[in-house]
């Protein structure tokens, strides 16, 4: 399996993006994840169970996010649930900061065709 | 929501093994844990929010599991590795089941023996049941031919504490009901009956249904050319008019559309052929010929028969909203108030409703589910069976599997293959058993029952289509389950080092030995059955009439009203009779107001014995006018005083001859002949006196499974009556009586014609119909049983012998003797087959409950019907275990030893 170069990798989809996003605050296990995602793209992406696990393996396979043991006290306090963290490797970490970078190279390019107002925060 | 919340999460926990092993292994715990919380998280918002997370959850794991199986297995990183996809060839989803079905092809054509008993199997449980459903289907399940048949209701009468429960209702009711029940939008009526309709050529009898005027509006049907009858139309001052069926149109009428305004004559009366009916239509009776208006007169309403006599069945459509229960309670209120206001009210008859389709298909209702029942047994015991065979070859094939397993075969690999194999022989014998099913759906048209259940809407359809298909793929994951699963499970290197002494084999045997002991279960339901039936059959033949049925052929003719006085009936019967007794093979003539197993008539209210006044009567006392050679000529005996004789003639005094049941009842223990009797209940100077002057035996008038009823009979001189049945007593053939009969006929009055020749035990016949039909249904199964519970025993203990050959050449090197290995292997196949009776026996003494209503004179758990059952299967078993035990008994010890 050959590893490319974070700049060589084509454009992340929308909810691959916001679950690496997500992942750069630590550690999260599915339905954390699940939630935090809905939550910061505002209900507009909600992914089901069944893809979400599809898109971390995938994402897994890609070299960007890897199985993680849980964080200290978490699990006691959760018994009973069979929680499977997932974290960021370093390709990942560079990968989020390539798609963004990107996605910033295309919001300019959207104030300059002027469909964005150049002030504006997002 | 505890148990919606336990589904749901049993459902996704099943949906997971939906995913590769592998990645199920990976994740699939963690999804069922992140399912849980998120669950828990959306109970909150009641349930319409987790039904909603459960149908998205679902769905998706449905389609990321089909995904997933269809993506290659080795992962490349981003679009890379759909690059390496396409050049690496996708070994998917797709081209897995055709290499699966390709290799399950190959085993079934190898091994031709395996694959037709399998199959044959197989066709025989999804034949039966195919079939049988078919009949369910077209009784039960498909909607009657009407327009919105849902909302149509029968609406009945019942009198407990008289004996008639759901009985018909007087024209008056119906209209009174009509007008005052507001859950009722309209509501009418029909009666049973026979026209002769005439022409050109010879007079034809044909079934006739008398209507209300509104009948095809409330039933919801159009003509298919020219009109239905309208509401007015009910009534005598309306212009004559018949409504005619398909079926009489083309055969009378050749399909002449110029029938339609065209004057037929109808029992004798001049009628306007006003439309004709679709085709296949004919509700509410077999074979409707015309549809004609009861033809009331409008001055009847002020009648007291026109209350009193109950002789219709009414049918009402619901106004929509309204539920049967709700319409029930109101009519019950409704009739209850109008039996209230009458003066001469019986306080103990109600009304109700029930659905159509229920009251209609009701007789039916029962044998039709304990068929379908008894022909699931039927295919449980064939999935058993092809499963017992299939274990067989499992173990035959463990080495197989285990060297695939060893070469790198997955277990997932391994339990789909096997599971391909048996659904490709479960369509197999699907297919076949569909071929089984038609063949199965013409003989029970022929074994039909004539009346007793109503089996003419047989047929395959798309239900019964989709029917069949699911019982075949159930049945392929039923019986293919266990031996594929005990198939992938096989470990490897313990079957590849194929020791003779470990507990190999105990895991399959103890699977072989469930599987016995459900066919012998299955087998001892069925077998009860049967034999119960049977019992119930035989005690029904045993059952005497009451009178002589062999060789004496009924002859009915109504005559019509032109016919009007006593004497010009006597005149058309003197003239008759002696014809009739003239033609050649007739032994003796005589005839009754009633064809035999039809019932009697029964007087409204109660009699008065003279010196002792009114009987209200608390069961029915029927009533019959019968030839004065009635007795001689039906062999029925008279037990005290005479019979009737040319003298009982009118201008004599009236008399009446009794049954011993109505002389036991009102003369107990005193001699009934002599007393007087009259059918008004307030007699006085004006009243009809009847002496009794005998009393004769018993008849069962309706039917040998009910009790015979109370009856007087009265002489036919003293009161003559236009319906004659004749019973001719000959020896001759039905079809030449019935040609010279039809000559003598036409001499005395060419315009009446004759109703098809009835030989009396051919009604009596008609009356088993239905006991018969069950029997030999049942019995084919328990039959069809008991082969396959054998053959499932036998398989397993040969097979058990050839598997352990090896063990028992080395017990009897050691010095055991033959007979000691005969009898462990007897026993070993006997305990289960005895443990499967014993259950099974267990199982039927609750199960044959649900046959109480079709058994006549034996309990359900009638104790010699199931001590003769348990042998039968033991003795069966015996003999299946004793073959593999002799075979093992003489087993020579080296040949054995050097098999591997």
């Amino acid at each position: 399996m050959t590893h490319r170069d974070p700049g060589e990798q084509r454009p992340l989809g929308a909810t691959e993006f916001h679950v690496l996003l997500v992942l750069l605050d630590g550690p999260q296990y599915g339905y954390a994840i699940m939630k935090a995602v809905e939550e910061e793209s505002g209900g507009r992406i909600s992914p089901e169970i069944g893809s979400l696990y599809r898109l971390l393996a995938r994402l897994a396979s890609d070299g960007l996010v890897e199985e993680a043991p849980a964080p200290r006290g978490v699990a006691v306090s959760h018994p009973g649930r069979d929680r499977r963290y997932h974290r960021l490797t370093a390709r990942g970490r560079a990968t989020v900061g390539v798609e963004a970078r990107r996605l910033r190279e295309v919001v300019q390019l959207a104030v300059a065709r002027a469909v964005l107002p150049a002030r504006s925060r997002s | 929501m505890s148990v919606l919340r336990w589904l749901a999460i049993g459902a996704v926990r099943v949906l997971v093994f939906l995913y590769p092993p592998g990645y199920r292994r990976r994740f699939g715990a963690a999804m069922v844990s992140d399912f849980c919380e998120r669950l828990e998280d959306r109970s909150a918002r009641g349930v319409v929010a987790v039904a909603g997370l459960m149908v998205r959850t679902v769905g998706d794991l449905v389609a990321t599991a089909a995904s997933e199986w269809l993506a290659p297995s080795d992962r490349g990183a981003g679009c890379v590795r759909r690059r390496d996809r396409e050049g690496a060839g996708r070994v998917g989803l797709v081209d897995r089941l055709r290499t699966d079905v390709a290799f399950a092809w190959r085993l079934i054509v190898r091994r031709p023996i395996f694959t037709v008993v399998a199959v044959l199997t197989l066709a025989l449980g999804v034949g039966a049941n195919t079939a049988i459903f078919s009949a369910v289907n077209g009784v039960l399940l498909r909607p009657l031919p009407l327009g919105r048949p849902d909302r149509l209701v029968m609406v009945w009468e019942s009198n407990v504490g008289q004996g008639w429960t759901r009985g018909p209702v007087a024209p008056a009711s119906i209209h009174d009901w009509r007008e005052q029940v507001t859950s009722i939008r309209d509501m009418t009526a029909y009666g049973p009956g026979v026209a002769t309709v005439a022409g050109d050529g010879l007079p034809e009898v044909v079934t006739a249904a008398f209507v209300m005027g509104n009948f095809f509006d409330v039933v919801g049907v159009r003509a298919a050319q020219g009109r239905a009858l309208v509401d007015d139309e009910t009534w005598a001052d309306a212009a004559p008019a018949v409504v005619l069926s398909d079926a009489l149109w083309s055969r009378r009428f050749g399909r002449d559309p110029r029938v339609i305004g065209s004057v037929i004559t109808v029992d004798e009366v001049a009628r306007e052929v006003v439309g004709i009916m679709p085709a296949g239509f004919d509700f509410p009776f077999r074979g409707t010929g015309v549809w004609l208006p009861l033809g009331w007169d409008r001055s009847a309403r002020q009648r007291s028969w026109f209350r009193r006599e109950r002789f219709l069945s009414a049918i009402a459509r619901l106004e929509d909203g309204v539920t049967p229960a709700a319409a029930n309670l109101e009519l019950g209120v409704v009739a209850a108030r109008l039996q209230a206001q009458r003066e001469d009210a019986d306080g103990a008859t109600f009304a109700g409703l029930t659905p159509l389709k229920e009251f209609l298909s009701g007789e039916s209702r029962t044998p039709l589910l304990i068929l379908l029942g008894a022909s699931a047994l039927i295919l449980l015991l064939a999935c058993v069976n092809v499963a017992n065979l299939l274990l067989v070859r499992a173990n035959e094939r463990e080495p197989e599997m285990a060297l695939r397993a060893a070469l790198g075969a997955g277990r997932s690999r391994l339990l789909s293959q096997s599971l391909t194999e048996c659904l490709v022989l479960a369509l197999i014998g699907g297919t076949a058993g569909f071929g089984t099913a038609m063949i199965g759906v013409r003989a029970l048209r022929v074994l039909r029952p004539p009346e007793a259940l109503q089996l003419d809407a047989l047929a395959i359809d798309g239900r019964v289509l989709l029917f069949a298909l699911a019982v075949t793929l159930g049945t392929g994951a039923l019986f293919g389950l266990g031996p594929a699963l005990r198939g992938a499970a096989s470990s490897a290197a313990a079957t590849l080092s194929r020791r003779v002494w470990s507990s190999e084999g105990r895991q399959s045997r103890r699977l072989g030995q469930v599987l016995v002991v459900t066919e012998m279960a299955l087998a001892v339901l069925l077998v009860a059955s049967a034999g119960l039936l049977l019992r119930s059959f035989v005690a029904v033949r045993q059952v005497d009439p009451g009178f002589r049925i062999d060789d004496r052929v009924a002859a009915s003719i109504f005559l019509p009203d032109r016919y009007g006085t006593d004497a010009e009936l006597l005149a058309f019967v003197d003239d008759l009779v002696p014809r009739i007794e003239r033609i050649r093979g007739v032994e003796a003539v005589t005839w009754v107001s009633r064809l035999p197993f039809t019932g009697t008539t029964s007087p409204f209210g109660g009699f008065a014995i003279e010196g002792r006044g009114l009987q209200r009567n608390t069961e029915p006392v029927g009533n019959r006018i019968v030839a004065a050679g009635y007795f001689g000529v039906m062999g029925i005996p008279v037990l005290r005083g005479r019979a009737f004789d040319e003298s009982d003639r009118s201008g004599m005094e009236p008399v009446m001859v009794i049954n011993e049941r109505m002389a036991r009842r009102f003369f107990p223990g005193k001699d009934a002949t002599g007393r007087r009797l009259t059918w008004d209940e307030t007699p006085d100077s004006s009243s009809r006196w009847y002496r009794i002057v005998g009393v004769v035996g018993d008849e069962h008038q309706n039917g040998v499974r009910s009790q015979p009823q109370m009856e007087a009979f009265i002489p036919f001189r003293q009161l003559p009556s236009a319906r004659i049945h004749f019973i001719i007593q000959t020896h001759a053939g039905v079809a030449m009586l019935a040609e010279a009969l039809r000559v003598e006929l036409a001499a005395v009055d060419p315009k009446l014609p004759l109703m098809a020749l009835q030989p009396l035990d051919r009604l009596y016949g008609a009356l088993l119909g239905r006991d018969r039909f069950l029997l030999s249904l049942i019995g084919s199964f328990a039959i069809l049983a008991l082969v396959l519970a054998s053959v499932g025993v036998y398989g397993l203990m040969a097979a058990l012998v050839a598997r352990h050959s090896r063990e028992l050449g080395i017990r009897v090197a050691l010095g055991a003797a033959p007979r000691q290995v005969a009898l462990s292997i007897f026993a070993r196949g006997l305990a289960p087959a005895a443990i499967g009776v014993v259950l099974g026996l267990g199982s039927a003494f609750g199960l044959t409950r649900i046959l109480a209503t079709v058994l006549y004179g034996v309990r359900p758990t009638d104790p010699l019907t199931f001590i003769g059952v348990t042998a039968i299967l033991m003795l069966i078993a015996s003999v299946a275990c004793a073959i593999p035990a002799l075979r093992a008994a003489r087993l020579e010890p080296t040949a054995a030893l050097r098999l591997d």
